[in-house]
């Protein structure tokens, strides 16, 4: 953890308050799933770390912590506001809090435990801590990433006709889970002929058909730390003109976005390389998502690849390429990677794209 | 059915009620949706979501469902009007901040539908009956496989394939796996331990089912235990039997864990007893009402907790044995359907 509560930029923050899991792992080292009981991180910008915790958590906390980190421990019959009170001795003035993550309970705890009642929102510049990846963090996601290399080729296999997309999305998750990795916090999304079309439907009971396309979207997460990847397929058979196209387009928009994502880049020149190709070729309607997202503790967290995003990327940030073509009646097609922005871009998920 | 819910909801008004909480919605609606709210007035009950839910939000019973912008609180902040109570636990800062934006009055609550969510209906407990008996096979079921020489990984992950296998959804909860020194923590993260002889392992896990939960907990022996290890799951078995045996509806939850507790405290080991007795489950696997040392809850009937004492010795190990139980008239029932103690070859 050595480093990391440098890279907050306090500001006039007296203190940070965290309650988000993804925050609190990468700042104390303490992954805890949390149920309704209060679990907080406080850091100040001198560094100390105080991390809230309940009782149940408490031999949990010491072994994932080191000695940096100062545990105070509340037992359920007596609440967790005198140990936020120690937590936050010493804090004078406005405290960072996850605007999107406290509840208005919870704040209202933060605020009786604070000398002062100020609550500002530091989502921003916590999320920014955690933009460029660690060594030790890279390697996690290169873990990732080889659990998915390893899971989807092995559902390859069992593509064929008459299997449903529940079916396969359960078989991705337990080649996954064969694979050492883990499944919790998304589900894969498997979508077959004109459903996929959907950029955002849910696996269902549609059965597989010879000559449909396929489209296998999920990751794993190893040690809390994501991949995300997407294969189409085509069930059966080979791609008809058509749907190679469709395939050929997808592919070269990908290749563009992930040439594009190197250090000094703004995250919409991204977006815009991989959209280029989708529009010159005719298709920049059925294109109808950001070109990609970054990857860590979250499956989903800066930088965004969105057509607007100004933010400027960094050397060891992590994103997904995830262009698509998605036609309403007739099917759709993505191709998805993991990239570590570099020059070149590292492309961290292996398994080829025509499986 | 759930007609009647919101009925209920309606008759204890102080204003309106903004319904916010994920479990909430479903248990009111049956809508499933990450971004949608229900506004409970007395005459009123309308179902705000974006224009990804039309349809499914038309297709509700009992409430007029309203299309609203992307942003749903933005929209009801401009929308609404006058004093309107809110989910404290579940409504974020943000979210607050969004909603009072236009001049909303809104008044902190809390609990409110999950006060209501505490008395089961039939179907209700039917739905968590058939998640725990899928539990309870797997569980089995595992206990014919070898366990020394396995790692907790490898038998969580087990645990996880015989609950999807046997029908389950998924598992209610991360599988807790602690073995030996392990099992001192009541909610250890499996890990890369290999089980041996001797051992105690606490295996605690739930089969999610059609949106319930289920939650039950063993401490298996791996053959023979040393005598304190011993001594310790004797007197967390007697605490789990008076409790079950004794406790009645009326009781609050702390005179329902007192039961269970005052066994394991008069045996010395107070100390080493350091969480609840029980937890009501449904919806989600922490609910009203709590069986603790400050609960003012009361145990009524058609309420379903769990019963869980434990035992916990750091460096040595630790027993919890868990049953999920219906609040019946005369006391608890026990769902579960495993033998008591557990142990392996």
């Amino acid at each position: 953890m050595i480093g990391r509560c440098e890279r907050i930029d306090f500001a006039e923050l007296a203190a940070v308050a965290l309650v988000g899991p993804a925050n609190i792992a990468y700042f104390s080292g303490f992954r805890a799933t949390p149920f309704e009981r209060l679990i907080l991180l406080v850091i100040t910008p001198n560094g100390e770390l105080r991390l809230v915790a309940p009782a149940l958590e408490e031999e949990a906390a010491h072994a994932a912590v080191d000695d940096t980190v100062r545990c105070h421990i509340w037992r359920d019959e007596v609440g967790p506001l005198d140990a936020l009170r120690e937590a936050l001795a010493g804090v004078q003035g406005p405290i960072g809090v996850e605007f999107n993550h406290l509840t208005l309970e919870r704040a209202a705890l933060v605020r009786a435990a604070a000398t002062s009642s100020e609550l500002r929102d530091c989502s921003a510049i916590v999320r920014t801590a955690r933009l460029r990846k660690l060594p030790e963090e890279l390697a996690l996601l290169q873990r990732a990433c080889a659990i998915f290399d390893d899971a989807l080729t092995q559902v390859a296999k069992e593509v064929e006709p008459g299997r449903s997309e529940a079916d396969i999305a359960a078989r991705c998750a337990d080649a996954v889970r064969q694979h050492g990795g883990e499944t919790r916090g998304f589900e894969p999304i498997v979508l077959t002929g004109p459903r996929s079309a959907l950029p955002h439907g849910r696996s269902g009971a549609t059965k597989l058909a010879q000559g449909d396309l396929l489209i296998v979207d999920f990751g794993a997460s190893f040690e809390g730390y994501f991949s995300d990847s997407t294969r189409t397929f085509v069930v059966g058979q080979e791609p008809d003109e058509r749907q190679r196209e469709l395939l050929d387009v997808v592919r070269r928009a990908e290749k563009a976005g992930i040439d594009a994502a190197r250090p000094g880049v703004e995250a919409r020149e991204v977006d815009h390389a991989a959209r280029a190709v989708i529009e010159d070729a005719g298709f920049g309607e059925y294109f109808v998502h950001r070109t990609g997202h970054g990857l860590g503790l979250e499956v989903h967290e800066p930088p965004w690849l969105t057509a607007t995003n100004e933010q400027i990327l960094d050397r060891d940030m992590i994103v997904t390429i995830e262009p698509g073509i998605y036609i309403p009646g007739y099917g759709g097609v993505r191709i998805e990677d993991d990239v570590r922005i570099d020059d070149p871009p590292q492309v961290l998920t292996q398994v080829p794209v025509f499986v | 059915m759930k007609s009647e819910r919101i009925h209920r909801l309606q008759a204890d008004l102080q204003q309106p009620l903004l319904v916010t909480g994920p479990r909430n919605l479903t248990y009111l609606t049956g809508f499933d949706s990450s971004n949608a709210a229900v506004l409970i007035e007395p005459d009123r009950v309308r179902l705000f979501a974006d224009a990804r839910y039309t349809e499914a939000g038309r297709a509700v019973p009992h409430v007029e469902f309203v299309e609203t912008a992307r942003n749903l609180l933005a929209d009801l902040a401009k929308r609404l009007q006058g004093r309107i109570a809110v989910e404290a636990e579940h409504l974020t800062y943000a979210g607050f901040q969004t909603l009072a934006g236009d001049g909303l009055d809104l008044v902190p609550t809390r609990g409110v539908v999950e006060k209501l969510r505490a008395v089961k209906d039939d179907q209700e407990l039917a739905a968590i009956s058939r998640a725990s008996a899928i539990a309870d096979d797997a569980l089995k079921s595992a206990v014919q496989e070898a366990w020394v020489g396995r790692t907790e990984v490898d038998l969580a992950r087990r645990l996880k394939i015989l609950v999807l296998e046997l029908g389950g959804d998924d598992v209610a909860f991360d599988v807790i796996v602690g073995s030996g020194p392990n099992g001192a923590r009541p909610h250890a993260r499996p890990g890369d331990r290999i089980i041996e002889e001797g051992d105690l392992v606490v295996v605690d896990f739930g089969c999610l089912l059609n949106g319930y939960r289920s939650d039950c907990a063993r401490t298996v022996e791996v053959g023979t235990l040393t005598p304190q290890l011993s001594e310790i799951v004797e007197i967390c078995l007697r605490a789990f039997d008076v409790a079950i045996s004794t406790i009645v509806p009326g009781m609050t939850g702390v005179e329902a864990d007192k039961v269970g507790r005052q066994v394991i405290e008069d045996a010395g080991y107070g100390e080493h007893f350091g969480h609840a007795l029980g937890h009501g489950i449904g919806l989600d696997v922490h609910e009203a009402p709590t069986v603790s040392k400050i609960s003012t809850d009361s145990l009524v009937e058609g309420q379903v907790v769990t019963i869980e004492p434990g035992i916990y010795l750091p460096e040595l190990g630790g027993v919890r044995i868990e049953d999920l139980c219906v609040v019946g008239a005369d006391g608890l029932d026990s769902v579960t359907s495993l033998p008591a103690r557990i142990t392996v070859g």
